[in-house]
C-alpha cells in the first residue's frame, strides 16, 4: 500500500495570463504505516499537494498512483479515493454544520452509503478515539468550546476510516495542552491502527516529537526528505526558507559548533535531555 | 469555477480618465447611458460609439477588458435580441417559414437594441474599470448627500459597499474550501433531482453563514475599537475635490449629449 | 507614579440565555483581576484558550464593561460611556483575526480609517499614515490590497491602523495565533520596537511562550484569575505550575529542567537557546 507521484506538476490560473507554478516535479512515495511530517513556508505549495492526494484538485503534470493504480484513469473511481485518504483541512470546526455533534459526524459514513448500523458504530468509535464525552453528542456543535470543535470535526473525518489520513495544521490556534491533546490524538491513531498519518505543519516543535519522516517543500519543490535527526542537520538551508528547527536541536548544534563531543544528533527534549546528561558526565 | 466571479473589477493604470473625479464618472456614465435612448437612427449609434472609442482610448484600459463585461450578460443578450426578431410585427416580410415571420423593421430594431445594451454594458464597465472601488463608494455617498435630509442613512449604505467589497473575496474563497472540505468527507453537489441537490448545499450555506456572523462579529469590534461612531464628524483621509479637469469633462459630455440630440432630430439616417 | 492600567477587583459575568431570552447561567469570565501597568511598560498576559484573558483584552479596551469592581486607563475609568472613545484612542487593539479587523481594499486608506474616524485634518492623516506604515516597516505596500498580503503584513497593517490613532498603548489580543513562523517573528519584532522606541505600552495577550520572553512582567491566567505574576524568568522556572493551567515553558526551559532533575546544578529559569548552550558549556568546563 502506498501513494507515488511522478512528475507531479501544479500550475494555477491557467489561461488567465496569470499562471503560477505551485508544485515542480515532485517525485515522493508514503508507504503504508508511515508517520510524515511536511513542512513548509505559506505558500510553499504544501496544501497544493495535500488536495492532490486525495482528488480535490488535479496535477496539471504527471501522474499519482494509489496502492499502485494510476488515479487518473478514466476507470478510477475518485469518490472511493477521497474515502481512502482522509483530509482535514486547517481549522476543520469551520466546516461544522448539523444540528449535534453525532450528526455531523455521521456525514461523512453516510455518504460512503454504508448501512445506518455501521454508520452510527464508526461516528462513536470515531468521537471516543477523538476524546469526546458522550455527554456531548446530542449537543450543538457551535456550543462546544474551539478544542473540542476542533476534536468533532476531526472525528467526521476519522468516522469515513480512511487508510491515510492528512492533516494540514489540526494544531492551529490551540493552547499547548490543546495541541499536544491533537497530536497525541494522532499517534494514538497511528501506533493503534497502523493508519497512515501526514501531518502538514509549520512548526517544527509539534513534527519533531511525533514524525519518522519529514519532507521539507520551498516554492513548489520538495527540498529535503529524510527522518527529522538527519533534516534538521541543515538548519542554515532551513532558516533561509523561513523554517526554524526546535529548540533542542538548536542547542546541539551550537554545542557541538562549540566542540562539544555530543554523541547521536536528539532532536527532542527528553532525548537532549539523555545525550547532554551523558555528555557532562563524560570526563 | 466559483473564483472565475470577479465584481468592480479594476484595471490599475494611469490615465486621464483614471484620474477624473470618481462623481464625475459615475454622473456621466449615467448621462451616457441615457443618451443612448435619445435616438432611434444610424448615425447616433455611429457618434455614441466614437465617443465611446475616444473615452476609451484615453483610459488605456485595453479593449478586450472592456468587452469582457459583455459576457455574463451574453445569454440574455440572444435572448432579447430573438425576441425583437420574431415578434416585431412590420410591413416588409423578409422571411416566413411557418408561424416565423421575420421583418425588415425587425431585423432593424434587433441591431439597435442589441447595440444599445452592447453600449450600456461596455460604458458602465469602462467606468468600473477606470474607477476603485473606494473612490466608487465615495463618488455614491456624496451624490445621494441630498437624501440625507430624506432621513435616508447615505454614509452607513456606502460604508457598507465598501465592506461589502472587500469581503466578497474572502467570502468567495472561503466558500471554495468550505465546498472541498465537505467533498473530502464524500459529499455530493452534483448528482440528484433538484430538491436532492438544494438539499446538499446545507454543508456548504451553514457554515459559509456561520463564518460570516462571525466575521461581521469581529469586524464591528474592530471597527468601534478604532472609535468608528458613525458618519459624524469624520474626516476624509481623500476627500472628493472638483479640480479643472473635471469641469471640462463635464462640458464634453454636455457637448456630446447636444450633438446626440441635435443629430437624433436633424440627420435623416 | 499613578498607574497607567489600574485594575482592581475586576469581574465580568456573561449570562447564558435560552431562545426566549431568559438568563439560564451565569458565567464570571473573570473573577476579581487586580492588574497594574506602568506607563511604557511591555507587559505579557498568558494563559490557555478559555482563561479569560481575551475579555480582558476587551475591557482594556471599554469594548466590555466591568460586573463589579473598576478599572482605570490612563485614569479614566471604563465603566462610563463618555470615556469610550478617550480610551479607544488612548489603547488601542489589535485582534487575532488578520482579515476580519481590516477595512478598506486599500493598505494606506485602512490604516487612515481611525484617524478619519477621530476626526484629524486631511493632511495630518496623510502625514500619520506615511509615519505608522514606516514604524512597521510596510510602507512600500502603501497602494496595494490587503487580499494580497501575507498573514503577518495584514497583521503589520493592523498595528499601523493602531499608531496612526497616536495611542500611548497598544493591546495585542493573540495577534500571532494564525500566522506562521516568519509572520509570527516579524509582528513580535515589530511590537517590541514600538515599545523601545516610541515608548508605546504594550499589552500582548497570547499562549505563545516564546514570545513573551521579551516582556517586563507576566501575568499567567486561568478561570478568569491572574494565578501567577513575575518577570519571563520567575514564571517560567514554574513550570510544573504553568503546566496546571494549560501552558507550556520553552522547550530549552524544559532541557534545563530536565537536566535539573537528574542532578545537574543548572538554573531553572532558562529562556533562550544561547544562554543554556553558555552555561552548559560553562559547567562542562567547570567554571561553573
Amino acid at each position: 500500500m502506498s501513494i507515488k507521484l511522478q512528475n507531479v506538476n501544479f500550475i494555477y490560473g491557467i489561461g488567465t495570463g496569470k499562471e503560477k507554478q505551485a508544485l515542480k516535479n515532485i517525485n515522493i512515495e508514503i508507504n503504508n504505516g508511515e508517520f510524515i511530517g511536511l513542512a513548509g513556508h505559506t505558500g510553499s505549495g504544501k496544501s497544493t499537494l495535500v488536495q492532490l492526494l486525495n482528488g480535490l484538485e488535479r496535477a496539471t503534470g504527471g501522474e499519482i498512483f494509489y496502492n499502485g493504480k494510476n488515479i487518473y484513469d478514466k476507470s478510477y473511481n475518485m469518490r472511493n479515493l477521497r474515502s481512502k485518504v482522509g483530509l482535514v483541512f486547517q481549522y476543520p470546526e469551520h466546516q461544522l454544520f448539523e444540528t449535534t455533534v453525532i450528526n455531523d459526524v455521521q456525514f461523512g459514513p453516510k455518504n460512503l452509503g454504508l448501512p445506518q448500523l455501521e454508520v452510527e458504530l464508526r461516528s462513536f468509535n470515531a468521537l471516543k478515539m477523538a476524546g469526546i464525552d458522550d455527554s456531548l453528542l446530542d449537543v450543538s456543535p457551535f456550543a462546544l468550546s474551539g478544542g473540542q470543535k476542533r476534536r468533532v470535526a476531526i472525528a467526521g473525518v476519522l468516522a469515513m476510516q480512511p487508510e491515510v489520513l492528512v492533516l494540514d495544521e489540526p494544531a492551529a490556534g490551540l493552547d499547548p495542552a490543546g495541541r499536544d491533546e491533537i497530536l497525541g490524538l494522532l499517534k494514538k491513531l497511528h501506533d493503534e491502527n497502523n493508519t497512515t498519518i501526514i501531518l502538514v505543519s509549520h512548526s517544527m516543535e509539534d513534527i519533531a516529537a511525533y514524525v519518522d519522516r519529514l519532507l521539507v517543500m520551498n516554492q513548489g519543490e520538495i527540498v529535503l526528505d529524510g527522518s527529522p535527526e538527519k533534516v534538521f542537520q541543515f538548519e542554515k538551508e532551513l532558516e533561509k526558507i523561513g523554517l526554524g528547527i526546535p529548540q533542542p536541536a538548536k542547542v546541539i548544534h551550537q554545542l557541538k559548533e562549540a566542540g562539544a563531543d555530543i554523541k547521536g544528533t536528539p532532536v527532542t527534549v527528553s532525548e537532549s535531555v539523555e545525550s547532554i546528561y551523558k555528555w557532562l558526565k563524560e570526563t | 469555477m466559483i473564483r472565475d466571479i470577479t465584481i468592480g473589477q479594476y484595471y490599475a493604470t494611469e490615465s486621464i480618465i483614471h484620474k477624473l473625479d470618481p462623481r464625475v464618472k459615475v454622473v456621466c456614465t449615467f448621462a451616457y447611458i441615457i443618451s443612448l435612448f435619445c435616438f432611434n437612427q444610424l448615425s447616433g449609434y455611429i457618434i455614441a460609439a466614437l465617443f465611446f472609442w475616444c473615452i476609451t482610448k484615453l483610459s488605456k484600459v485595453p479593449f478586450k477588458f472592456i468587452v469582457r463585461g459583455i459576457k455574463p450578460i451574453l445569454f440574455m443578450l440572444v435572448f432579447t435580441a430573438l425576441l425583437n426578431l420574431f415578434w416585431t410585427s412590420g410591413e416588409h416580410i423578409l422571411i416566413k417559414y411557418g408561424v416565423i415571420t421575420i421583418t425588415a423593421e425587425g431585423v432593424k430594431r434587433t441591431i439597435f437594441m442589441a447595440l444599445r445594451l452592447v453600449f450600456l454594458i461596455i460604458g458602465s464597465s469602462l467606468m468600473t474599470l477606470a474607477t476603485t472601488p473606494n473612490q466608487l463608494t465615495d463618488a455614491i455617498e456624496k451624490l445621494l448627500r441630498p437624501l440625507n435630509k430624506l432621513k435616508v442613512p447615505v454614509h452607513e449604505v456606502a460604508m457598507m459597499m465598501s465592506i461589502a467589497l472587500r469581503f466578497i473575496p474572502i467570502l468567495v474563497e472561503e466558500t471554495d474550501k468550505i465546498m472541498k472540505a465537505q467533498l473530502a468527507r464524500g459529499a455530493d453537489f452534483e448528482s440528484g433531482n433538484i430538491f436532492h441537490r438544494i438539499k446538499s448545499m446545507a454543508p456548504i450555506i451553514i457554515p459559509l453563514f456561520v463564518s460570516a456572523a462571525r466575521r461581521a462579529t469581529d469586524l464591528a469590534l474592530a471597527m468601534d475599537a478604532r472609535c468608528y461612531n458613525g458618519g459624524e464628524g469624520r474626516t476624509k483621509m481623500k476627500p472628493l475635490k472638483y479640480k479643472k479637469q473635471d469641469i471640462i469633462a463635464y462640458l464634453i459630455m454636455l457637448l456630446y449629449i447636444t450633438v446626440i440630440i441635435i443629430a437624433g432630430k436633424y440627420l435623416p439616417f | 507614579m499613578k498607574p497607567f492600567i489600574n485594575a482592581k477587583g475586576l469581574v465580568h459575568e456573561y449570562s447564558r440565555r435560552d431562545e426566549e431570552g431568559n438568563v439560564t447561567g451565569i458565567n464570571r469570565a473573570l473573577d476579581g483581576i487586580d492588574i497594574e501597568v506602568k506607563a511604557g511598560g511591555f507587559i505579557a498576559v498568558l494563559g490557555a484558550n478559555g482563561s479569560g484573558k481575551s475579555t480582558f483584552a476587551k475591557h482594556l479596551n471599554a469594548l466590555l464593561v466591568p460586573t463589579e469592581g473598576t478599572l482605570y486607563v490612563d485614569g479614566m475609568d471604563t465603566s462610563e460611556q463618555k470615556n469610550n472613545l478617550p480610551i479607544r484612542r488612548t489603547a488601542g487593539m489589535v485582534f487575532q483575526n488578520p482579515d476580519n479587523q481590516i477595512i478598506s481594499n486599500v493598505v494606506e486608506e485602512d490604516v487612515g480609517f481611525g484617524p478619519e474616524n477621530m476626526g484629524v485634518p486631511t493632511e495630518e492623516i496623510w502625514r500619520r499614515v506615511e509615519e505608522s506604515l514606516k514604524s512597521v516597516g510596510m510602507y512600500e505596500y502603501r497602494k496595494d490590497s490587503p487580499n494580497h498580503l501575507s498573514g503577518g503584513q495584514k497583521q503589520r497593517i493592523a498595528i499601523a491602523g493602531i499608531m496612526a490613532m497616536k495611542p500611548k498603548c497598544i493591546v495585542l489580543d493573540e495577534p500571532t495565533a494564525m500566522l506562521d513562523p516568519s509572520g509570527r517573528k516579524a509582528v513580535i519584532k515589530t511590537v517590541k520596537e514600538l515599545n523601545k522606541k516610541e515608548n508605546i505600552t504594550i499589552i500582548l495577550i497570547t499562549h505563545y511562550m516564546e514570545e513573551v520572553t521579551g516582556a517586563d512582567y507576566v501575568y499567567v491566567m486561568s478561570e478568569g484569575q491572574v494565578k501567577m505574576k513575575g518577570t519571563p524568568r520567575q514564571v517560567f522556572a514554574r513550570s510544573e505550575e504553568l503546566a496546571k493551567y494549560r501552558l507550556m515553558v520553552p522547550e530549552v526551559t524544559k532541557i534545563a529542567l530536565g537536566l535539573s532533575k537528574k542532578g545537574i546544578n543548572i538554573p531553572k529559569d532558562i529562556l533562550y537557546p544561547e544562554e543554556l548552550t553558555d552555561i552548559l558549556l560553562k559547567i562542562k568546563s567547570g567554571v561553573l
